[in-house]
């Protein structure tokens, strides 16, 4: 059930209603219903997984317990151990054994061995990557004490299967949600309209900006060979538009979504693209994943408080595993690894943590060193997404070649498969510059509509809504699934 | 009494947004539900969707013995009829527009019309085997909203519903300045008057092809069983009223064909086990890339004589073998 779909357009008003005014008056209905709701919700994608996904609730709330139960640390090291193995291993199953087997097999071919592995053919159970996650954190935050284990396993299951977040995040902490699965919630109006202000922005980066580029981006990286090096410059900057619109349009709807049910979820980006430095991108970029990775990964191997050797060797475990964590495929590891090679100089030099506040703060215009920080920034993330849609590194690196082209200047186009003729896709990159705008005037807020408009007169205010929605409808592109849903 | 408070707080918090939701959603529900009921625009008059109505006068004045063609535009823009009628002596009726309509949509609006003794031959689109039977799509909603209205009853609620979402965009278009200055260009083969006196696209016969720019397809998703289900079913219908249902194989571009091969032999297999009256092979509907016109489904003229021959093959082989009334 696609977020933006008409099923799901039905599902939530139901829901909502069944929330707000059936079971409003005991905390254990709602969660209940919360929970019924969120694995009907994932049973529409594959009710197959469903029992997946129930069997790693259970593994990780009964570990849980026993962790907190455990009389001696060897004890309690065998049911995290226990946990962690297990989870690792469906999501290795599923996810990474294929690519292994055939590196593998591709390795000793290299050596003149023959071997045939045996592969397995499922598909990925969808979400897999985000509740595994979901459930390690609680896993590892109760052997580390930090939090006691949940008794209840309707809330535990709540945590780890809310729909909204279910199928691509935003990775929520036991520390934060958990509490507010517990606790009795009351509707709250300006909470709710926020919410739906929320869902609408998320929409419209979905539906208009994200489906629309994917149309070019996909024409061109399909057929890069036939491009000249600007139209395939032009495919790069449409699937990192793609990219954004598409990951932070779902986190929006999400978010948005959570909070029509009184639950706030952790942010997940925070307007990447206009970063000074990696370093800041990369802390508003995909944050939930990000800190996970500092938290339960970074740290844990001593961060970067030992010497130099150390850093680097941790900023690149960190990032390759993050690259990897995205799929099973080669053009993820260097994309991660890209983007360690970017964060190193930052890190060596102790300035990874200048720009902690939002660019040009209280202004309208960034000056120049901040527009120079956020241009070169750009550029860096635009060619690392090269490698992260390629299909494989020789079609990244092909890619790379084509745009360097002599070709570079010419005026960029694109052929229309329904028409066979090029064009020049003016209206989308107007469009994608208006939203651009947008993001930018409301850069300081949670998302860029938050508080855009609300000092207006009611009627313009309206107008300004009815135009996102009318864009909704009329600019929709192709409907395409949710490119994180693969992860 | 916490309790009591916290309740009435809720019923006028979640009153007063309701009110305003509702307030704000309301005008424009309107806006569509005004712009669903105006009148067919003149650019959508123009649409080949709109070829529907005369296909259905067809349907109701072509006298026996008959043969009617369901499908899509591989179809559509892929038979020539008359070869049809000079060489079976059958009246042809080629009622396929587009194959977006979809499988259910075609059968139940040419059913009303089917008399005792006539041949149906349905040919889909290799994608109409992985797709929904009740698939929403804007052809199908134009085909209700702008060619007639009572298409309506064709459709289930599953598929009512899967073409609501496309209703806003549909009421917009309405107030769209340009829908009522529509540029007419005569020799539009995807007009309403592309199609000849059969129902056959024919504009496209005599126009240079682009079968140099086609992107060849790759057909997605699972196999969908119900299709073949809802086949099976069909046919008992037509049985019942006397006529007989063929299924043949659409002509399709060589380079799809090998990049779907897997999935085209599915469907094969699948309508083999079902006991159905199947004309052809897909092998012999597979056509080189140089006779298609300008999408994998749609053959030049060179791809229309071949494929008219082979189908004109098939149905008399059918007819030979079985002894049918009108051998």
């Amino acid at each position: 059930m696609l977020f933006n779909s008409i099923d799901f357009a039905i599902f939530l008003p139901i829901v909502f209603i069944l929330y707000w005014f059936v079971t409003n008056k005991s905390l254990k209905l709602q969660n209940a219903l919360l929970l019924v709701a969120s694995y009907y919700f994932y049973a529409c994608w594959d009710w197959r997984f469903l029992f997946l996904l129930m069997f790693s609730t259970f593994l990780d709330y009964f570990t849980g317990l026993k962790m907190q139960q455990a009389q001696t640390v060897n004890n309690k090291k065998f049911w995290f151990w226990l946990s962690i193995i297990v989870n690792l291993g469906f999501l290795g199953l599923f996810k990474y054994y294929n690519f292994f087997a055939e590196s593998f097999t591709e390795f000793m071919a290299g050596f003149g061995f023959k071997i045939n592995p045996w592969t397995i053919n499922v598909i990925l159970p969808v979400g897999i990557s985000f509740y595994t996650f979901h459930g390690l954190s609680y896993v590892i935050d109760i052997y580390k004490n930090r939090i006691k284990a949940e008794k209840d396993f309707i809330d535990y299951a709540v945590f780890v299967s809310f729909f909204p977040l279910l199928v691509a995040g935003p990775i929520e902490r036991a520390t934060h949600l958990l509490p507010q699965i517990k606790k009795e919630r009351i509707f709250n109006y300006a909470q709710a309209v926020d919410g739906m202000r929320q869902i609408l922005w998320g929409l419209f980066k979905k539906i208009v900006i994200a489906d629309n580029c994917a149309e070019y981006a996909n024409i061109i990286f399909n057929n890069s060979n036939d491009y000249s090096g600007s139209s395939l410059l032009l495919g790069a900057l449409f699937f990192t538009f793609q990219i954004y619109g598409d990951f932070s349009g779902y986190s929006d709807i999400a978010i948005g979504t959570a909070r029509l049910f009184g639950i706030d979820l952790l942010r997940n980006f925070a307007y990447p693209y206009f970063s000074r430095d990696i370093a800041e991108f990369w802390r508003r970029w995909h944050i939930s994943l990000s800190s996970w990775f500092r938290d339960y990964l970074y740290i844990p191997l001593g961060g970067s408080k030992g010497g130099t050797w150390m850093k680097v060797r941790n900023t690149f475990i960190i990032f390759i595993v993050s690259g990897f964590w995205h799929g099973a495929n080669w053009t993820f590891i260097i994309w991660g690894a890209l983007n360690a090679l970017y964060f190193l100089p930052l890190l060596l030099t102790n300035k990874n943590r200048t720009h902690l506040e939002t660019v040009a703060q209280g202004q309208l215009l960034p000056n120049f060193r901040e527009l120079l920080g956020m241009t070169v920034t750009f550029i860096l993330t635009v060619f690392a997404w090269i490698f992260f849609r390629a299909i494989d590194l020789t079609h990244a690196l092909q890619f790379i070649q084509g745009i360097f082209k002599a070709n570079l200047f010419s005026m960029p186009y694109v052929i229309e498969e329904s028409t066979g003729l090029p064009i020049f896709p003016k209206l989308l990159l107007l469009i994608v510059g208006l939203f651009m705008t947008i993001e930018w005037i409301g850069r300081e807020d949670q998302f860029a509509i938050q508080k855009f408009g609300l000092n207006w007169k009611r009627p313009l205010r309206y107008a300004f809504y009815y135009l996102i929605i009318i864009s909704i409808f009329t600019y929709a592109g192709s409907n395409q699934q949710f490119i994180y849903f693969q992860f | 009494m916490v309790f009591f408070t916290q309740n009435i707080f809720l019923s006028h918090n979640m009153r007063k947004y309701i009110l305003k939701t509702s307030l704000f959603i309301s005008p424009f529900i309107l806006f569509v539900i005004i712009g669903v009921c105006m009148p067919t625009t003149p650019r959508a008059s123009l649409s080949l969707l709109m070829a529907e109505t005369s296909k259905n006068t067809l349907l109701q004045n072509t006298p026996l013995p008959r043969i009617i063609f369901v499908g899509g535009s591989n179809l559509s823009f892929g038979l020539n009829s008359q070869e049809i009628k000079d060489s079976l002596g059958l009246n042809p009726i080629n009622t396929s527009i587009q194959a977006s309509i979809g499988i259910k949509y075609m059968m139940d609006n040419t059913m009303k019309y089917i008399r005792k003794g006539d041949i149906v031959v349905l040919v889909p689109e290799y994608q109409l085997y992985y797709n929904s039977l009740n698939q929403g799509s804007k052809e199908l909603m134009r085909t209700v909203f702008d060619v007639n209205f009572y298409n309506i009853r064709n459709l289930n609620i599953i598929q009512f519903i899967n073409i609501l979402p496309l209703l806003p965009e549909y009421a917009f278009t309405k107030f769209k300045p340009s829908e009522y200055h529509p540029k007419v260009d005569e020799d539009d083969i995807y007009a309403v008057n592309s199609f000849n006196q059969y129902g056959d696209a024919f504009r496209h016969w005599t126009k240079k092809d682009q079968h140099d720019k086609i992107v060849p397809i790759q057909l997605k998703n699972e196999f969908n069983p119900r299709v073949i289900d809802y086949l099976i079913f069909q046919n008992k219908k037509l049985e019942k009223k006397g006529a007989v249902l063929l299924i043949s194989y659409p002509c399709f571009q060589e380079s799809s064909y090998l990049s779907s091969l897997e999935r085209i032999e599915k469907v094969e297999k699948e309508l083999k086990k079902s006991g159905l009256n199947i004309i052809g092979t897909p092998e012999r509907y597979k056509m080189a890339d140089t006779l298609m016109f300008n999408t994998p489904y749609h053959t030049n003229k060179t791809g229309v004589d071949r494929r008219t021959k082979r189908v004109i093959e098939d149905i008399r082989e059918f007819l030979t073998s079985t002894n049918h009334l009108y051998k």
